[in-house]
């Protein structure tokens, strides 16, 4: 099993300001792992280092056991690292399918180059990539099916999470990201997602570190969860532990 | 070393030109992050109407403030229909428009005075005075302290007065300014005019130093000011100054050691080396990475 | 229930109907293949009758000569298109890369009598490889800041042309350039530029349509759209934005020497900012991202000043016109799907 995600003391500061702290979090394997905190914790710092986004002042960082802070973003994607954005970032101008169909990108046999001579081999490929594509979709039952050639200015916002998520996990990444993959989800839809999450890790095989607000839905899903404020790790644990940890409370909450 | 000397003497009347020019650009582009590719052009129109009134003749000093106004007008005109209209669009549109209307504007001068080059209409400072054992004219020295007062008067503007706050202000932050209660077309209007006003000393003086007024040098004058900008800093005032002094002593430089013809060349070769070894240029500030 | 990700599942024969085989549906669409293929092949049978008949029996010589120019300016547009529309780069100075490669022409046509088809395909790969040179500090100069360069690059190409005497023949050019000939085949009068010239064209934008329907260019989409995203999906962002700047140098210099072989003549005058200025309005009035949209604005910007021979003393001034209603009333062109606005993410 892949997708073990060590990082050891990461730091980033400028001038003075620490956006992360030494902050140390391990993935394991195949793991649900959870990062939750207050906004500005530096949650979403964390994971712009770990995919190479951002330079961090320090850090250590390996992915099965292998150091990968030398390399760039499209390089540490290319390692097996896939992820949502909190902001969403997909490709306006294409539609569903082609959107979702190119996170595989880095698993194509055939090259970009010869992508263009039309050869039967890319054809069969692009093919069979747009076939998984619709695999991955079909997860998200009739929410997405039937808008696979739809630009994606015109669906809903749910609906474009939902796409980069599939966009991410057609990378059959080794490791997932997810950036808030529920904001703008009402307590429904948040609620199918989790199962639906569970399924499409399953199908891929990856480890995920899940960044969310929504107690919930981390609560569901994670067998460990990480606390971050103001750019320190206050503590990690299963989520029971952690729901009740009265640092934690007062951190969130305020509570003496 | 005398040659030297002199080139350098050459170089910093040519680049004083530069200077105001690049300064009145950089005005703009300062305060509201977009390339006035009409700077020159708008310049250049002055500059013939200017030209003009001299050949009715009319006396310089009013003759000056009849291109002032016309480079006022012209700018808050191209302000007014090619750039407020996308203000809230990226940068790349009024690059656009500005391209449009410099278009415009160099076919409206190519209509009313012709394609012809014209001689500058006044026989300016041709007396020659020996300093340091290099030879100035009258007109170079002149060149040289105009370029320093209005740097001065521009400085002086920028820092200490409410003007220049709002400027400052909209540059920061365009949208907050608007809330505080900040005049925004006022002053977006004030930064037009006075760019264009420098831009236009220094193309009468450009037309004065090189005895020569033509369309073209609109465009020409656009994209050294730019070149200055860039090498000096971009947004930066004191940068796009020193950026014009640098362009005008590289190029004389150049074309004394190298070979004539290039200067254009030589400007824009710099101008991508800066960019690409240092795009903040030489005395600019950090500038923002992207993927 | 789980189950493991597998190729082909009974998702896939849902929606698409059915599914094209075979090269039309790679280029077409699948779903659309049946019925696209047809109408396609039915508008260039028809467009093709047209065009290589009807021009040379019923136009007057100087309406062949405007068409021929036109069927030139098409793979030039098409390449400034690619390089702006379909991937983003705000390059201005393509009038270069079309000087370049009619000097290309001039220079081992002319002067040294290289027969025709090796120097069409040196003008070709010449100017690629210029474009690549260009392309590599292109990559780290953004947005609107490569718009200038590369008018400066257009600049200092001018310079060189005007200044290297012995080269290029300074301001005078290079005449006298031969009849080109492609063995037996000479082309010689109005029609035979025509028909080579149009050739040109349909060949070109086939090309480029292969190239925005394939993967890579879905690549080429991504990376404008979104180019952190499209490095987070591993693609490598270098090699895309300037393979662009490859295929349309290249583009722009088949067109210089196809020029160049039409007029006889190469000389500086035809290839400074004002034409890269024009290139680049034909491709946005057309519509960034369109290639149909190209050979729109190819037609429109070259035929109706033709037409409209009057307005002569007016043409920068309408061009200038033209560029600001464009941007401020329509900016994503005629047939275009990119705005010029959008091309910077803020």
């Amino acid at each position: 099993m892949t997708g073990n995600l060590q990082c050891r003391d990461v730091s980033v500061v400028f001038g003075g300001l620490a956006a992360l702290n030494g902050v140390s979090l391990n993935v394991g394997a195949g793991s649900f792992t959870g990062l939750i905190g207050p906004n500005g914790s530096g949650k979403t710092t964390l994971l712009n280092v770990v995919t190479g986004v951002q330079r961090p002042t320090h850090a250590e960082i390996e992915l099965d056991h292998r150091r990968i802070d030398h390399l760039t973003l499209h390089e540490r994607a290319r390692a097996g690292i896939a992820r949502t954005f909190q902001t969403l970032r997909l490709f306006d101008t294409l539609d569903v399918i082609d959107n979702v169909t190119l996170g595989a990108h880095r698993l194509c046999e055939r090259s970009a180059f010869e992508s263009v001579f039309h050869t039967s081999a890319a054809r069969r490929e692009l093919r069979r990539q747009r076939e998984v594509a619709e695999e991955l979709l079909a997860v998200f039952g009739e929410r997405l099916l039937p808008r696979l050639d739809q630009q994606i200015v015109t669906l809903s916002y749910a609906n474009r999470r939902r796409v980069e998520i599939a966009r991410a996990l057609m990378m059959r990444p080794a490791i997932l990201l997810l950036d808030e993959p529920a904001a703008g989800m009402n307590p429904a839809e948040t609620e199918e997602l989790a199962e639906q999450l569970r399924m499409l890790t399953a199908m891929v095989g990856c480890s995920v570190l899940l960044v969310e607000h929504k107690m919930d839905f981390i609560a569901a899903l994670c067998s460990e969860v990480y606390v971050l404020d103001h750019g320190s790790c206050l503590a990690h644990g299963p989520p029971s532990s952690v729901q009740q940890d009265p640092m934690v409370a007062e951190a969130f909450f305020g509570i003496e | 070393m005398i040659e030297f000397l002199q080139q350098l003497a050459n170089g910093l009347a040519a680049g004083s030109i530069y200077a105001l020019i690049a300064v009145g650009y950089s005005m703009v582009y300062g305060v509201l992050e977009l390339i006035n590719f009409t700077h020159g052009d708008v310049y250049m129109f002055a500059t013939f109407t200017a030209v003009s009134l001299l050949w009715f003749g009319v006396a310089w000093p009013l003759a000056v403030l009849g291109g002032l106004l016309t480079s006022a007008v012209l700018g808050l005109a191209v302000e007014r229909f090619a750039y407020r209209p996308l203000r809230n669009a990226n940068r790349i549109a009024p690059t656009i428009t500005a391209v449009g209307a410099a278009l415009i504007l160099e076919n409206a001068a190519q209509l009313i005075w012709g394609p012809q080059t014209e001689p500058f209409p006044m026989s300016i400072g041709r007396r020659l005075f020996r300093i340091g054992g290099a030879i100035f004219s009258e007109l170079q020295i002149v060149i040289l302290i105009t370029a320093a007062i209005m740097a001065t008067i521009l400085f002086v503007i920028v820092q200490y007065t409410s003007w220049g706050r709002a400027m400052r202000a909209i540059r920061d932050d365009l949208p907050t300014a608007e809330l505080l209660g900040i005049p925004v077309n006022r002053t977006v209007a004030a930064v037009y005019a006075i760019g264009s006003a420098m831009g236009m000393i220094g193309g009468l003086l450009f037309s004065a130093y090189y005895n020569a007024v033509y369309v073209g040098m609109g465009f020409t004058g656009t994209m050294n000011a730019f070149a200055a900008a860039v090498l000096g800093g971009i947004g930066s005032l004191r940068g796009a100054f020193a950026g014009g002094l640098i362009l005008g002593v590289t190029q004389a430089l150049a074309v004394g050691y190298i070979a004539s013809g290039y200067e254009n060349s030589v400007a824009f070769l710099a101008m991508i080396g800066i960019l690409l070894v240092r795009p903040s240029g030489l005395f600019g500030g950090p500038t923002v990475s992207r993927v | 229930m789980t189950q493991r990700l597998r190729g082909a599942g009974p998702a896939s024969a849902r929606n698409r109907g059915p599914a094209g085989k075979g090269l039309s549906a790679s280029i077409i669409g699948p779903s659309r293949a049946r019925f696209g293929w047809f109408a396609a092949v039915i508008s260039a049978c028809v467009a093709g009758t047209f065009g290589l008949l009807v021009p040379p029996i019923l136009c007057s010589q100087y309406e062949v000569h405007v068409l021929t120019l036109v069927c030139i300016y098409i793979p030039l547009v098409l390449g400034q298109n690619l390089i702006t529309g379909n991937s983003g780069q705000l390059s201005m100075g393509h009038a270069a890369f079309y000087g370049f490669g009619a000097y290309t022409v001039g220079i081992l046509g002319g002067v040294y009598g290289w027969p025709t088809p090796p120097v069409l395909l040196a003008a070709i790969v010449a100017t690629g490889l210029l474009g690549f040179l260009v392309g590599l500090p292109a990559i780290r100069i953004s947005g609107d800041y490569l718009f200038i360069v590369t008018i400066g690059l257009n600049l200092v190409f001018i310079d060189v042309v005007t200044q290297w005497n012995s080269m290029t023949g300074g301001t005078s050019g290079i005449p006298g350039l031969p009849i080109p000939s492609f063995g037996p085949i000479e082309v010689r009068t109005y029609s035979d530029f025509y028909y080579l010239a149009l050739v040109i064209a349909l060949l070109s934008l086939a090309v480029v349509i292969a190239i925005v329907r394939s993967r890579f260019g879905r690549m080429v989409e991504a990376v404008r759209d979104d180019s952190l995203a499209a490095a987070a999906c591993g693609i490598s962002l270098t090699p895309v934005r300037i393979a662009v700047f490859v295929v349309g140098a290249g583009l722009a210099g088949l067109s210089g020497a196809v020029l160049a072989y039409f007029i006889g003549f190469v000389g500086p005058t035809d290839f400074g900012v004002e034409q890269s200025l024009l290139i680049f309005e034909m491709a946005i009035l057309g519509g960034l991202g369109s290639a149909a949209g190209s050979v729109v604005g190819a037609v429109l910007l070259v035929g109706v000043p033709e037409i409209l021979r009057f307005l002569q003393p007016y043409r920068l001034g309408m061009v200038g016109l033209v560029m600001v209603v464009l941007m401020v009333y329509r900016p994503q062109g005629i047939l275009g799907k990119v705005k010029v606005t959008n091309l910077i993410r803020k």
